[in-house]
């Protein structure tokens, strides 16, 4: 059951930081456009080189919150293209959840820009 | 997806598929094909590479991520239940109240069953202990040397046989002349129990022969009492009546074995072998070897018990000697009134659960517009089952603790009124069973409360007529039936309480009004102790002078001196034989309670003289005897007793025969409860003992009678221990406290049980009179009474409580043979008690229904119409 977006609408991107890593992946996923579930798996692990995959168990209970929270969004089936399945199930970013997003990449570069100045990091990395 | 659909999918997918029943229902009902899909694709990518790795990390994830929506989902009802008891505080508050009370009944009844039956005895090993259990014409008693001698030398399945005989003695000094009791101990007794002093040592074997060193172990409440915890006791000598004893140890804090014993001296075998054959004063104990059963020991000592019968025939009582686990003699007296506390408590419990799992069914079906709103947006039906139990499982959880609060409030208050009366090894502190108990019951109470309206709601067609909104509809009147069936039970089991609560009651009274005929309502009574410097051939002049002291204070018209304190079951039995009549074996002679008593006893206690006179100082070692009114009856009808002779004691002891004086009225002069035996009264002048109770007529309280007479005491022999000081109405009621306990228990536990039935009734008379607003407003519209409506509501709720009462009824005379026993005075079936309690359940259920069926007669029809 998949809650009324409209009512997150009007809520504080702020009060969604920090976000999980996990979930940060799968909204950079949906960023560049709809989605289904396998999709945004292969998109985390060809982005991150591997290093983080997915699986369903943990995908899926994103995807939940995700939609409770307003996040994302499930689309209307779509006709599908070549070599797609027209059953899947297919997300797409809200407005709500892109501006988690930038917040939380604000707040990744925020804390970048700190390690940097403290010389942690050598600058222009 | 089909069946040949999924033929075709690989071994691996279907695999994943079955993994998936790890997660919620609801989580899969929504995502299960799509993470399906997912791994088929996952699968096809990585397949043939890699696939231990895949099926490692699937694995890791569905159990991580299937606990995870557990969690969640437990945590989204949790706050549900909570959001749906914060908005009705009235309904959680009246339930929590409830549950609390049915659980701290049975916590508490828990914490005596625990502490009296289950928990190990405070000895090493303990369930190895065995007593030699001893009855003798239905009575608890002892054994003889000769059978002591004899198990002693042949007992060989028990690997450690002690016994142990009653002593007492007269501790001097400060702050004042006590009389302690205590007990002899063979050797080895104490050391059989595994159980080491905190000071000191054992008893040597030295000490245990004729002329051993005066030795003595005290108990650690007497040490602390008496010699101020003083850490170098041992090794120091202490006054006693007799002589001086020297203290070899103190014993463990709430160590008395066997039964509140404060000290322990030597037995000296030799001694005890002196003690006539007849004699039963040994109480016998053992430690069974680590390969034999109690079945094995009992077999090989009744071997051995018939062995001494043969050797000593005509001294052999008859007696059933047995050997029992030790933890079972102790608990024998008290298992049956623990074990029905517990039934009671149980009903009590089933009660509240009835009655919350009623008002969880009436709000459920009241809620049915929230119901069918979140079936039409996809609950599913194990989605609104769970949340019942959830709801339910909060409601028991709040229940819990909240009775754990009450326990703790009044846990002491009641366990301080067993305590001060229960044996030294009863426990009834905290322990991990007692909270095992109160997590399991809270449990249970999660499962009663919740699965009748589970069920309930789980069947689909109720949540379809919910969607309808079928008010008056099937569902209602299918709601309806079950909340009957709920408070037919309630009241049925109230019924069973409250009778057996009525008949316990009925019969305590019955106990209390037992005609012991004697005064004991303004007669005192104490043990006073002349100290052993007063010699043989001057206690008579000690003790008349004492009882002219005693009878000279102020608000005393009479004191008189016996050998036990009346009903106190401490009677010494002894055979009758009756001149002219046969002489018998000692198993087939009656007995008789045989007391010493002073010149004066028949009169302070005013029983009668019936013929022939009291005792006189003068008689002194004259044979003669008084006897009661029974005796005089059964073996002299219709002729006087003077005059005739008796003998008391085994016929081969040739006791000297003893000249009837006097017959007086008969009088319970053992025991409230038991057959009474005839009593035969001789002058206390043939005995020379220090000690006596005396009994004492006067109008003034005990308390304040105690240091003046302990100082008319010591003005006449000095030194004199006064102690177990209080009225013959106290005796009384000591040697019922145990019925009056029970009985009170159950009583609480009846009304508990009727006061949550009576809720029950008025909850289901107010939501059937609910449902039925259309229904009543048309018959008011068409020309019905107030009246006429109220004895409609009031008709149907008295058939539902005639229904139940009657089912109460017939329980309780399926059950009545297991209280029968307990009953003084009456039957298991008695017509009064029946009748008084269907009469208040009748009558509680009448009122409680009264209410919301005058509701319903002053309800505006057109008001009522246009609700609907």
């Amino acid at each position: 059951m998949h809650r009324l977006s409209l009512y997150y609408a009007f809520m504080d991107p702020e009060s969604f930081l920090p976000v999980p890593q996990q979930t940060l992946h799968i909204l950079l996923a949906l960023s560049d456009g709809d989605a289904h579930g396998y999709g945004i798996m292969q998109d985390v692990a060809a982005r991150t080189n591997g290093k983080i995959r997915l699986s369903p168990g943990t995908l899926y209970g994103a995807i939940k919150r995700l939609l409770e929270e307003g996040l994302i969004t499930e689309v209307e089936r779509r006709s599908a293209l070549p070599g797609e399945d027209e059953r899947r199930r297919y997300y797409r970013l809200t407005k709500l959840g892109r501006s988690v997003a930038l917040a939380e990449l604000a707040r990744m570069e925020e804390t970048l820009k700190q390690a940097r100045g403290l010389g942690l990091i050598p600058k222009g990395v | 997806m089909g069946t040949a659909a999924s033929r075709q999918e690989p071994l691996a997918v279907r695999l994943y598929s079955s993994l998936l029943f790890a997660y919620p229902a609801d989580f899969r009902r929504e995502y299960a094909r799509e993470m399906k899909l997912a791994f088929q694709d996952r699968w096809a990518e990585e397949c043939g590479h890699n696939v231990a790795r895949l099926w490692l990390q699937t694995l890791a994830d569905v159990a991580w991520s299937a606990a995870r929506e557990h969690l969640d989902q437990l945590v989204g009802d949790l706050r549900h239940a909570s959001r749906t008891l914060r908005n009705e505080p009235s309904y959680a508050v009246v339930s929590t109240t409830v549950l609390a009370l049915g659980i701290a009944c049975s916590t508490i009844a828990f914490t005596v069953l625990n502490g009296t039956l289950l928990r190990p005895l405070p000895y090493p090993e303990a369930d190895r202990l065995v007593a030699i259990d001893v009855t003798m014409q239905g009575q608890n008693s002892r054994l003889s040397w000769p059978e002591f001698a004899e198990l002693n030398a042949g007992a060989g399945l028990i690997s450690d046989i002690g016994g142990c005989a009653i002593a007492s003695l007269m501790f001097m000094g400060d702050p004042s002349p006590e009389e302690v009791d205590g007990t002899e101990v063979t050797r080895g007794m104490l050391s059989l129990l595994r159980v080491s002093p905190v000071l000191g040592r054992f008893f040597t074997k030295q000490e245990h022969q004729p002329g051993g060193d005066a030795v003595i172990l005290l108990s650690h409440a007497l040490w602390q009492r008496r010699y101020g915890g003083d850490p170098t006791i041992v090794g120091k000598l202490i006054r006693t009546g007799s002589r001086p004893l020297m203290v070899v140890g103190v014993m463990p804090p709430q160590f008395g074995f066997p039964s509140g014993s404060q000290f322990w001296v030597p037995a000296v075998l030799d001694k005890w072998s002196n003690v006539k054959p007849t004699t039963l004063f040994i109480e016998g104990y053992g430690r069974l070897h680590a390969s034999t059963s109690v079945e094995q020991a009992r077999s090989g000592i009744v071997t051995i018990m018939k062995r001494t019968d043969a050797k000593h025939d005509s001294t052999s009582w008859e007696k059933r000697i047995d050997v029992k686990p030790l933890r079972a003699q102790l608990t024998t007296p008290i298992r049956s009134a623990v074990l029905a506390a517990m039934g009671a408590v149980g009903l009590v419990l089933l009660i509240s659960c009835a009655n919350i799992s009623n008002l969880l069914l009436a709000r459920a079906s009241t809620r049915r517009r929230e119901l069918s709103l979140r079936a039409a947006l996809g609950a599913s039906r194990s989605h609104i089952v769970r949340q019942i139990f959830i709801e339910s499982a909060v409601l028991a959880t709040l229940g819990g603790l909240a009775g754990l609060v009450l326990v703790l409030t009044i846990k002491p208050a009641i366990l301080a009124i067993i305590t001060a009366r229960a044996p030294f090894w009863v426990n009834f502190d905290w322990d991990r069973r007692i909270l095992a108990f109160v997590g399991c019951v809270s449990l249970l109470t999660t499962l009663l409360v919740g699965i009748v309206p589970a069920m309930r709601i789980s069947d689909m067609n109720a949540i379809g007529a919910f969607r309808e909104g079928g008010k008056g509809g099937s569902a209602s009147r299918g709601t309806r039936r079950i909340l009957s069936v709920l408070v037919f039970g309630q009241i049925s089991m109230s019924v069973l309480l409250l009778l057996n609560a009525g008949l316990l009651i009925r019969s305590f009274l019955n106990l209390l009004r037992v005609d012991v005929g004697f005064d004991h309502r303004s007669v005192l009574t104490f043990r006073g102790s002349f100290p052993s410097t007063v010699a043989p051939s001057g206690i008579d002049a000690i003790r008349k002078a004492a009882l002219a002291e005693i009878a000279g204070l102020p608000g005393v018209s009479s004191a008189a001196m016996t050998s036990h304190v009346p009903l106190s079951r401490m009677n010494k039995l002894r055979a009758l034989t009756v001149e002219g009549r046969p002489v018998m074996k000692l198993r087939d002679t009656p007995t008789v309670n045989n007391i010493w008593a002073s010149p004066g006893f028949f009169r302070t206690l005013d029983i009668p003289m019936v013929n022939g006179r009291d005792f006189a100082w003068s008689d002194r070692s004259a044979h003669i005897a008084i006897v009661d009114a029974d005796l005089a009856k059964q073996y002299w009808p219709g002729q006087s007793a003077i005059g005739r002779r008796i003998r008391l004691g085994p016929p081969e002891n040739n006791e000297p025969w003893h000249t009837v004086v006097g017959v007086v009225r008969s009088a319970r002069m053992n025991s409230l409860t038991l057959a009474e035996r005839s009593t035969v009264y001789l002058p206390i002048t043939h005995v020379q003992w220090n000690s006596a109770f005396f009994v004492v007529k006067s109008a003034t309280a005990p308390s304040s009678l105690t240091s003046t007479i302990r100082q008319r005491l010591d003005s006449v022999a000095g030194d004199t221990a006064v102690d177990q000081l209080q009225t013959m109405e106290s005796v009384k009621n000591n040697v019922v406290w145990q019925p009056r306990f029970f009985t009170t228990l159950f009583g609480v536990f009846a009304v508990i049980a009727l006061i949550v039935t009576a809720v029950g009734v008025y909850g289901i008379i107010s939501y059937s009179v609910n449902q039925r607003t259309h229904d009543f407003a048309v018959r008011v519209a068409l020309g019905a009474s107030a009246a006429g409506l109220v004895a409609l509501i009031l008709r149907s709720a008295l058939a539902l409580t005639g229904l139940g009462v009657a089912a109460g009824v017939v329980g309780a005379i399926a059950t009545g043979s297991l209280i029968e026993t307990q009953l003084v005075g009456l039957e298991s079936t008695d017509t009064i008690t029946f009748a008084i309690v269907c009469g208040v359940v009748i009558t509680t259920a009448a009122l409680t229904s009264l209410l919301p069926a005058l509701r319903a007669s002053r309800a505006d029809p057109i008001v009522a119409l246009k609700q609907e």
